[in-house]
């Protein structure tokens, strides 16, 4: 076999191969098509290089068996020439359907990208409400240790109010004796002891009046912070269901608007 | 008897391409005949590869010499121990898909118009792959990859529905490139041997310059890992098939990736047998295959991407099993090839049903299909089972095969390869087990299951108005044309006999594994040992 190529040959064949992996390189596929044509015409001249010098035709009787060129390249190149028109064709009736269905030819990007890009949003949102969950957290901690403080603040005040009170009773009993002690006749100390008892009555009685406004008004408080704790998580839970809520129409009309672009039918219908 | 046999070898390739044209002459006239001539085409394929397989196993390799020309002239058509293998395992694959999308067919009804397309170019398609898995010249492999690929094209965007060109265009793209690059190493493997004969192939290449080899190899095996899907050139898979009708996408799983696998074999036992250092890269790209491929498949939750995302991951223990380049590695690979076919392919077929019954392959949408459909629950449970490798079934043993290959290879990244390996049969098993949970466990209403007999009107049909819901775009079930398809509690007798008929197949390579161990072991002999192949085409054989 005389292996010499033309340096011509090569050179066109790395012009052509070039321009067509560049052109491979983009997202139309009528370009890509172009490429493809390059691209194959490129390698059949690469394996027509393979041939050697040229020769006769290689027919027997009119080339003197030395002098032939190598048929074999050719048969090959004649072969794959049918197979790039096929696929050429094909390619672009395939622009074409694309053309026809988008209005482009224009090669999408995956699913995955998207499902990911989705789902990049969503994360964002979870780690927003996540977030947001904490505070409320953080603010009704704080809220129930204040709460609790004041409890046991009320707690003592009572405390003190009852040492005072059991105090003013022990005073009563201790005068009670003094006078019961010091009163000879038995109706000076049974009048005495009324008058004493009465007023040891009054004492305890408004003494436990204090104390029952003070609870009172220790629930009201209570009650009125519950209230407010609930009222805060209400508007937090409703606050983050709007947000979901708006997300998820967000990723809908995203999703709309990709099958819209996706989908000629839905061209210029929103 | 003997004599007759290297009269079978063209046969898988000749019978489909007349039943083709048969059919293009009889048009749409006579659907049942079409479908007829399909199925017999088929059937006598298989019974070609079962003599085959074991005319083959007596007699050694059978050769023609198509046209009549000598030994280096004319193409050469080669059946061995692994191209008689493949072409029986591909076409009882082809052969039930037939049948199915038959039964599909007549189910949803379709108009003639897409199924006079879809017949003719699977059987077309059918010949490309069998001209692959016999051809013994590289250039004829190179026009069985285009016959295949071409009528795969079609395959992938027929109905053209915006999705299905979407996706068809980054797979015809893709294999584009791969065949120019396969076309320019033939080119320069011409230049440099002067032959294109994969017999005086073997002969010659190996007096070339090392460097040399290298590229040439290099620039093979890179077109070949395209095809296969091998990481990182896998991305085009997960994102094209499953867009494709299921019993389309169903065949490609099963197939197109596994003639790159068997491309691969040819080309690093007979062509180019022993380099190191290519055998340590395709072991490193068989890890990140399985390990990566999987971890895309964890991530899924559409049942047809997910099995997708497992198909590129179980490329890698097949090419695990290559780069090993022993007698076990050959062996497990071979076993495995002819395993995951049938499995992948079956489960692609149940997510066909299981869109059917639910509308849905998502796993937001299903929940209960076990108690709403147990028949659909083993037909799924079985090759997931299978697939995953829980013993005994075949996934395992050819999983243990290749772990035994590994650990008797012995070195630190064997090692590696093996604990990747187990990793991923692990993974696989969540995965599926997850998919289990998820569309087959859940009460059945925790999903969003579509109420039976709903017409799910396809977004991607042309005629849907404004008005159809752009949210159903690529989740309705669209039948192989494309159209809308109704949800049904009842499959077509001929879908469910089709995935019944593929599932009892997965089994009985388990109920046989004995005979099909041996069988591919005594296949890894004879590709690593050569000598068979090569004075089956060089010495006498002409005919």
């Amino acid at each position: 076999m005389n292996d010499t190529p033309t340096i011509l040959l090569i050179v066109v064949v790395g012009v052509l191969v070039a321009a067509g992996v560049t052109l491979l390189l983009e997202r139309s596929l009528t370009r890509i098509l172009l490429g493809v044509i390059l691209l194959g015409n490129g390698v059949n001249l690469m394996i027509l290089s393979t041939s050697g010098t040229p020769g006769g035709p290689p027919l027997l009787g009119l080339t003197p068996v030395g002098e032939m060129s190598d048929p074999l390249p050719q048969a090959m190149i004649l072969t794959a020439i049918v197979i790039t028109l096929g696929v050429t064709a094909f390619l672009l009736a395939m622009a074409y359907r694309s053309w026809q269905l988008q209005g482009h030819d224009e090669v999408q990007d995956d699913a995955e990208d998207r499902r990911i890009a989705t789902g990049g949003e969503r994360r964002r949102m979870r780690q927003y409400i996540r977030a947001q969950r904490r505070a409320l957290r953080q603010a009704i901690r704080a809220q129930r240790s204040e709460l609790e403080a004041q409890i046991d603040a009320q707690d003592q005040l009572e405390e003190a109010e009852r040492a005072v009170i059991r105090e003013q009773i022990a005073q009563a009993r201790r005068d009670l004796e003094e006078r019961l002690e010091a009163a000879s006749d038995d109706e000076t100390r049974r009048r005495l002891l009324h008058s004493q008892a009465a007023d040891v009555q009054s004492t305890v009685e408004e003494a436990r009046r204090r104390m029952l406004r003070a609870r009172s008004e220790l629930a009201e408080h209570l009650r009125a912070d519950k209230e407010k704790e609930r009222r805060l998580r209400r508007e937090l839970r409703q606050r983050i269901r709007a947000q979901k809520q708006q997300l998820r129409a967000s990723i809908r009309a995203e999703r709309e608007r990709l099958a819209r672009a996706e989908d000629s039918d839905m061209q210029g219908v929103d | 008897m003997a004599d007759l046999l290297p009269y079978l070898v063209p046969l898988p390739v000749v019978v489909p391409l007349f039943a083709a044209g048969l059919k293009f002459a009889i048009g749409v006239r006579s659907p049942l005949l079409n479908q007829l001539i399909s199925v017999v085409a088929l059937a006598l394929v298989l019974a070609t590869g079962v003599a085959l397989l074991f005319g083959v196993a007596a007699h050694g390799p059978q050769v023609v010499q198509v046209g009549g020309w000598d030994f280096p002239i004319g193409i050469t058509l080669v059946a061995d121990r692994l191209s008689a293998l493949m072409v029986t395992v591909s076409s009882a694959i082809t052969l039930g898909v037939l049948v199915y999308s038959i039964g599909q067919g007549i189910a949803d009804q379709e108009e003639a118009t897409p199924l006079a397309i879809f017949y003719p170019t699977f059987l077309i398609l059918v010949a490309g792959v069998s001209n692959a898995f016999l051809t013994g010249d590289l250039f004829n492999l190179y026009v069985g990859f285009e016959i295949l690929l071409t009528s795969s094209y079609v395959l992938m965007t027929q109905g053209g529905t915006v999705a299905r060109i979407r996706a068809g265009s980054t797979y015809v793209v893709v294999s584009l490139l791969s065949s120019v690059i396969f076309l320019i190493a033939i080119g320069l493997i011409y230049a440099a041997a002067g032959t294109v004969n994969m017999a005086h192939l073997a002969e010659r290449l190996a007096d070339l310059p090392v460097q040399l080899q290298l590229v040439l190899q290099v620039m093979l095996l890179l077109a070949f890992a395209i095809k296969a899907a091998v990481f990182p050139l896998s991305a085009w898979l997960p994102d094209s098939y499953p867009t494709a009708p299921a019993p389309v996408t169903a065949v490609f799983a099963g197939l197109l990736t596994k003639v790159g696998v068997y491309a691969m074999i040819r080309a690093q036992t007979l062509l180019f047998p022993r380099n190191e250092a290519v055998d340590v890269l395709l072991l490193w790209t068989a890890l990140a295959t399985m390990v990566i491929g999987i971890f895309g498949a964890m991530a899924q939750t559409d049942i047809k991407r997910m099995l997708s995302f497992t198909l590129v991951s179980h490329i890698g223990y097949m090419v695990f099993g290559i780069g090993l380049a022993s007698v076990h590695g050959m062996s497990g690979a071979v076993f495995y090839v002819a395993h995951h076919i049938t499995v992948q392919t079956t489960l692609f077929l149940v997510a066909g049903l299981v869109e059917r019954r639910s509308g849905s392959t998502s796993l937001h949408d299903l929940s209960g299909l076990a108690k709403l459909s147990p028949v659909l629950g083993v037909l799924f449970f079985i090759p997931a089972m299978n697939l995953a490798g829980i013993p005994p079934l075949s996934g395992f043993l050819g999983k243990l095969g290749l772990i035994q290959a590994g650990v008797q290879d012995g070195s630190p990244l064997a090692y590696l390869l093996v604990a990747g390996s187990v990793v991923t049969s692990l993974l696989t098993l969540f995965s599926m087990v997850r998919l289990w949970n998820y569309a087959f466990w859940r009460a059945p209403e925790e999903g969003r299951p579509v109420a039976l007999g709903t017409l799910l009107e396809s977004s991607e049909d042309e005629s849907s108005g404004p008005e159809s819901a752009p949210m159903a775009v690529g989740r309705a079930p669209t039948g192989i044309g494309g159209k809308a398809v109704m949800t049904s509690d009842v499959f077509p007798p001929m879908m469910l006999g089709a995935t019944v008929a593929l599932v009892l197949l997965g089994v009985a390579f388990t109920v046989f594994a004995g005979p099909l161990v041996g069988y591919s072991e005594d296949t890894a002999v004879e590709l690593l040992a050569r000598t068979p192949y090569l004075e089956a085409v060089v010495g006498g054989g002409a005919r």
